[in-house]
């Protein structure tokens, strides 16, 4: 019995390519170049049997969308071959079989309630697999969002569903971390960016609770924002040295 | 009423110019992960350009959801807060 239908590599050689490629971009001259090929094809391979369960899970949240008669942006993405492998080197026991956001579907809601009116009731007919609430327990750099990992066609599945709000700090956060050349959404880049991103998220969470936010952390937001601009400058600097 | 089909775009973006370069559409899902891989290959070396397949009802929704790929709607992401560093 095959272990994903129609995907032509084994289990154990998905997991070895991931290895390769790891290791390739650790120390590049220690793989040679038709390992790295033979492994480039393999990730292909599979990025490629996540395409139709992807698109169901997406359809799945359009259709969602659609009996609930709300308003929102549906889209969906299969990560790229560069992410899939820095994330391969940051997280060093990670398997490429194992990686959950390989496949990725995304919705932006307007606001919490209507985040509320999407999610309340709502049961998938696949295998959930995970839940992860990072509006209640947001993750260390202030990202917020939903997150459901689910299993379609035995393939892994993540599903965010943002609210508005929720989105546009996630984009600034890619942003802002694209132009000074680091990976601030995953946490990685200098301590008083990370420090005032963070805090902007708890003013963003406000905007979708619907109240004002506290005058102390204004206070902070403002505090944090010179450091963070100098930081961020320097960083560039570096950069751009090189 | 039935959903629109998804519609596939593969977006090159270039960072340093702070613009997509072209952009390819898809309807068939499996001919545009083929093409995904086959830019990504030729953009191997090139660390300022991105690649990336996205898919959705149309390209303008992909403009809001992604906005990042969309060089000249980047500002609408930023506000007040995230503005200027």
């Amino acid at each position: 019995m095959t272990w994903v239908e129609g995907m032509t590599y084994s289990r154990n050689q998905t997991k070895q390519a991931g290895k390769l490629l790891r290791r390739h971009e650790l120390a590049n001259d220690e793989v040679p170049d038709d390992q790295r090929i033979w492994a480039l094809g393999v990730l292909n391979a599979w990025r490629q049997q996540h395409g139709y369960p992807l698109t169901k899970a997406t359809m799945a949240l359009r259709k969602r969308l659609q009996t609930k008669s709300l308003e929102g942006d549906a889209a969906q993405r299969l990560k790229r071959r560069g992410t899939i492998i820095g994330k391969l080197v940051r997280h060093p026991r990670m398997q490429l079989t194992t990686m959950q956001d390989v496949a990725g579907c995304r919705i932006v809601l307007e606001e919490a309630e209507a985040v509320h009116i999407f999610m309340d009731g709502w049961r998938v007919r696949e295998r959930l697999v995970s839940v992860d609430d990072y509006v209640s327990q947001p993750q260390p750099s202030g990202y917020r969002a939903l997150h459901w990992v689910v299993e379609y066609d035995g393939l892994l599945v993540e599903m965010q569903i943002r609210t508005a709000a929720q989105h546009k700090w996630a984009v600034g956060v890619e942003q802002i971390g694209a132009s000074i050349g680091c990976d601030l959404k995953s946490g990685v880049g200098p301590e008083p960016v990370l420090e005032w991103l963070a805090a902007v998220a708890e003013v963003f969470a406000y905007v979708d609770a619907g109240r004002r936010h506290p005058s102390s952390l204004e206070l902070r937001v403002m505090k944090l924002r010179a450091p963070a601009a100098s930081a961020a400058r320097e960083h560039r600097r570096r950069q751009q040295e090189g | 009423m039935t959903l629109s089909r998804l519609r596939h775009f593969l977006l090159v973006f270039d960072h340093r110019e702070g613009s997509m370069l072209w952009h390819e559409e898809f309807d068939s899902l499996n001919r545009a992960v083929t093409r995904y891989g086959e830019v990504e290959q030729q953009y191997d070396t090139t660390d300022h350009v991105e690649v990336v397949l996205i898919g959705s009802d149309s390209l303008d929704t992909i403009s809001r959801t992604h906005p990042n790929y969309f060089g000249g709607a980047v500002s609408t992401a930023r506000n007040e807060y995230l503005a200027d560093l």
